[in-house]
């Protein structure tokens, strides 16, 4: 589906090259990198519905992966600091 | 001239030092780990649809074994999932019908699948093609010329079909004609020829090798090899690929340690090679192989299916490749398949050994002997190839081929594809590695008028799907051009150039003079 917009935007391009030039190149490059992103994650082969759950299932890891990050590492980071730093600072001076 | 003057006057020197580098790039890494996750992903949908349809709430649209109680599933390895969930969403892209002769064009019937490609629809279209994928390589695939002329003329003179065996009234005087011709082509005593290339080599290794014998193969040997030496109920012991030191130490352990329990010697070791592997484009190290099987006192068996024909300066398959005497080879073998554009196989070498395989050979008593336009499509493309008809067209479709693979292959290369084997094979296989770029390079490449064969797993390794391109005497520069263009479009939209060594170019980016006044000065 993706390529025939591509070799149509090939095609078409060819006629009218001087309104070509400044979008037509950034459609083709996004058109491109969705192409290579479908082949890279083989969502390419699927079926629309087998897509949708893959995503699905990968935006709601992603999802909580992130959440736990922004939640829990600042709380853990300073843990750490807390409960290390003085210490340090003990076995530095004496 | 007879073969023992010839063997004395050729050297070991093979007549292509200059460029035959053989090259089998690594995988990239980050390339390696990106297929098996894409493969991991697809597995575990696989298993999601398997489970979905024994639930029962998707259709089971294969035929599925009953399972009764007490008996083994009929399905049950790796394949046959791997089938269901894997090719079948991909299957538009392989078996596609033609409508025309597959010669250096060809029309490619379209096809559409409303439901995902379990079931197909011609929507009448015809797409011509430029055909990159028939093993055409000396451009003999033709419905015209003095070839057919000559096989229409004799199914009026002979009919179409013996039908009866070799051993009993099968052996026709065009066969005799054949084997003689063909012996003659080899410079070897004799020759005997069968219907089916597969059948050569599955029905006659049994009659060479038996209970008590070596066979020692390479890894990437063909099925019909793999199940001749099965049939025949030797030991087989494989090699790595085209490794000698590895040949060489199976041999060495072979005949120091001889058979497993009793410790016997071997009644013999037969090494089997193919001239040119068709899934690799890489040639067998002959004049290696032949040190090392004097040296131990071993057999060769080399099988020439792609070779004959298409290499060597003379078209005399690897062995005029690599010019050494055709006595060193005790048993050649070859098909008329790829560079003859017939069908059958040959078996040729001392006339001791085809005396012994005319009697003993299973297809002698159960296969019907060849058919007469079949035989003859042969012996006209022998008597081009070889100059008996007056004419240098043979000398000048082995230029051409030779000619067409140095400019096609060199173009790829350079361009940033990873392209393996030898320079001077007709097998150009370009890696692929991930499983769905299978699919959208074969759809993109018929879309810009090149019907190309892309293969995967079971062909390959699971791993490392390739394009294979095979090249022909019949395509002409612009043809070349034409797909090296749709390529290079391919390769940018799907990203396939994968290569460390040679920086990703296009096509325009390249200095074309270079290879032009290459090919047009040889």
């Amino acid at each position: 589906m993706t390529s025939n917009i591509v070799h149509s935007s090939c095609l078409d391009s060819k006629m009218t090259k001087h309104e070509r030039q400044w979008y037509q190149s950034f459609t083709e490059a996004i058109e491109r990198m969705y192409m290579r992103f479908l082949l890279v994650t083989t969502l390419y082969v699927m079926e629309p519905w087998e897509r949708y759950l893959v995503l699905t299932i990968a935006f709601l890891v992603i999802t909580l992966v992130t959440y736990s990050a922004i939640v829990f590492i600042p709380f853990h980071v300073a843990n750490i600091i807390r409960s290390t730093v003085p210490i340090l600072t003990d076995v530095l001076l004496y | 001239m007879t073969a023992t003057k010839k063997s004395e006057q050729r050297s070991m020197n093979p007549t292509h030092t200059e460029s035959s580098r053989e090259e089998f790039e690594e995988t990239p890494t980050w390339t390696a780990v990106v297929t098996v996750l894409g493969y991991a992903i697809l597995s575990a949908l696989g298993w999601l649809r398997d489970f979905l349809r024994n639930v029962g709430l998707e259709e089971k649209k294969t035929s599925h074994d009953p399972n009764p109680k007490d008996f083994v599933p009929l399905y049950q390895s790796y394949e046959c999932f791997y089938t269901r969930n894997l090719y079948t969403r991909i299957r538009d892209v392989f078996n596609q019908p033609i409508a025309s002769v597959a010669g250096a064009k060809v029309d490619v019937m379209e096809r559409v699948s409303d439901d995902f490609n379990w079931t197909f629809k011609f929507s009448g279209k015809k797409i011509p093609s430029i055909n990159l994928g028939s093993y055409n390589y000396l451009g003999f695939a033709e419905n015209s010329g003095p070839c057919s002329n000559q096989a229409i003329k004799s199914i009026e003179k002979y009919g179409l079909t013996t039908s009866s065996t070799r051993h009993e009234l099968g052996t026709q005087k065009y066969m005799v004609e054949l084997e003689t011709l063909m012996a003659k082509y080899l410079s070897v005593e004799d020759c005997i020829a069968f219907g089916m290339g597969f059948a050569t080599n599955a029905l006659n290794i049994p009659a060479l090798a038996g209970k008590g014998d070596l066979i020692i193969s390479d890894t990437l040997n063909h099925t019909s090899l793999i199940l001749g030496a099965r049939l025949s109920g030797a030991v087989i012991r494989k090699f790595n690929h085209n490794d000698m030191k590895d040949l060489e130490t199976e041999l060495r352990n072979a005949i120091i340690h001889g058979q497993p329990r009793t410790c016997r010697p071997w009644k013999k070791i037969l090494i089997i090679v193919e001239g040119v592997y068709s899934m690799e484009g890489s040639l067998c190290k002959l004049p290696e192989i032949i040190a090392l099987k004097k040296k131990y006192k071993a057999y060769l068996y080399v099988d020439e299916a792609h070779s004959i024909g298409a290499i060597g300066s003379h078209g005399r398959g690897v062995v005029d490749y690599w010019n050494v005497s055709p006595d060193d080879i005790d048993i050649h073998m070859g098909t008329f398949t790829k560079s003859f554009g017939s069908a059958g196989g040959y078996i040729a070498g001392k006339k001791s050994l085809i005396d012994h395989i005319r009697i003993h050979t299973h297809s002698g008593c159960y296969c019907p002997s060849m058919s007469a336009p079949i035989v003859y499509q042969i012996i006209s493309a022998l008597s081009i190839i070889m100059g008996l008809d007056g004419t240098n067209d043979g000398q000048k479709r082995i230029k051409q081929l030779a000619r067409n693979v140095r400019y096609f292959r060199r173009q790829l290369v350079d361009m940033g594809f990873i392209v393996y084997g030898n320079d001077n094979s007709p097998v150009v296989p370009v890696m692929i590695f991930m499983p769905a770029k299978i699919a959208a390079v074969n759809r993109e490449m018929l879309k810009r008028g090149c019907a190309v064969v892309t293969v995967g797993f079971p062909a390959t390794a699971l791993t490392e799907s390739r394009v294979r391109f095979c090249l022909s005497a019949g395509h002409t520069k612009e043809m070349l051009d034409d797909a090296l263009k749709a390529m290079d479009e391919v390769g940018h939209l799907v990203s396939l150039r994968y290569s460390k060594r040679n920086p990703p170019l296009r096509w325009n980016e390249l200095n074309r003079t270079d290879y032009e006044n290459e090919y047009f000065s040889c």
